[in-house]
């Protein structure tokens, strides 16, 4: 069963683990508002197998000036794809 | 008169800690909010970014992608208000993976020694 799991909160206020911990290989993360500070930090989704997909959300991270500071395997996505990959996955899972 | 006048040109040292990144919470906007009033009152102020306050001082934030104020954008402005005491905690950057080069204005990195010394000196202390 595919999941998408959002997370909204900095890796150092958020401990990531169990949520990367229980990703099957359907699944994908999307790093929204303050989440997406995890995407310039290697630490805090190394236990992640490389071939997770990884999102972060585009508005914010221009609002964060984050867009060419993060992962390059980390996709960026605007608001509508957002809608779409919740539509394309089961569930959503918010790790708020 | 004496006591009169002291009470007037009271100078207090204040050091402010912000420690959240900037739009998650309202905490980043309320510490400037604070630091530019202490420094209009012409209190000696100290503003120190450390932890996830770091996040506040990234180049090119563009915050009307999320309907907000650029935090960053009121922060190079500090210097008009005659806050000039700014400092970054060292550890708390590194922690993040970042350099000088990705802040929008030259802040001097301390050592939590410095910071702890910092703190002692200080007649008040805010953090938020």
């Amino acid at each position: 069963m595919s999941c998408l799991h959002t997370i909204n909160k900095t890796s150092l206020l958020h401990d990531m683990d169990t949520c990367i911990s229980i990703l099957t290989p359907d699944d994908a993360i999307l790093f929204i508002e303050d989440g997406v500070y995890c995407c310039i930090d290697d630490n805090s989704i190394k236990g992640a197998v490389p071939g997770f997909k990884f999102y972060a959300q585009l508005e914010d991270l221009q609002a964060r000036g984050l867009v060419g500071k993060i992962r390059s395997d980390i996709k960026s996505v605007n608001y509508d794809e957002f809608v779409q990959l919740c539509c394309a996955h089961k569930k959503v899972v918010s790790w708020f | 008169m004496g006591d009169k006048l002291r009470a007037k040109t009271n100078k207090k040292h204040f050091t402010f800690l912000t420690r959240r990144a900037p739009y998650g919470s309202g905490n980043a906007q309320l510490c400037l909010d604070m630091v530019l009033a202490c420094s209009i009152y012409d209190q000696d102020v100290s503003y120190v970014f450390l932890e996830d306050g770091v996040f506040q001082l990234l180049n090119d934030q563009q915050a009307d992608s999320i309907s907000n104020k650029t935090l960053g954008k009121a922060l190079e402005t500090l210097e008009l208000y005659g806050v000039e005491k700014v400092y970054v905690s060292a550890k708390s950057m590194t922690q993040r993976g970042l350099t000088p080069d990705d802040l929008i204005l030259p802040v001097e990195q301390i050592s939590t020694e410095v910071l702890s010394q910092l703190i002692n000196q200080s007649n008040c202390v805010f953090n938020l």
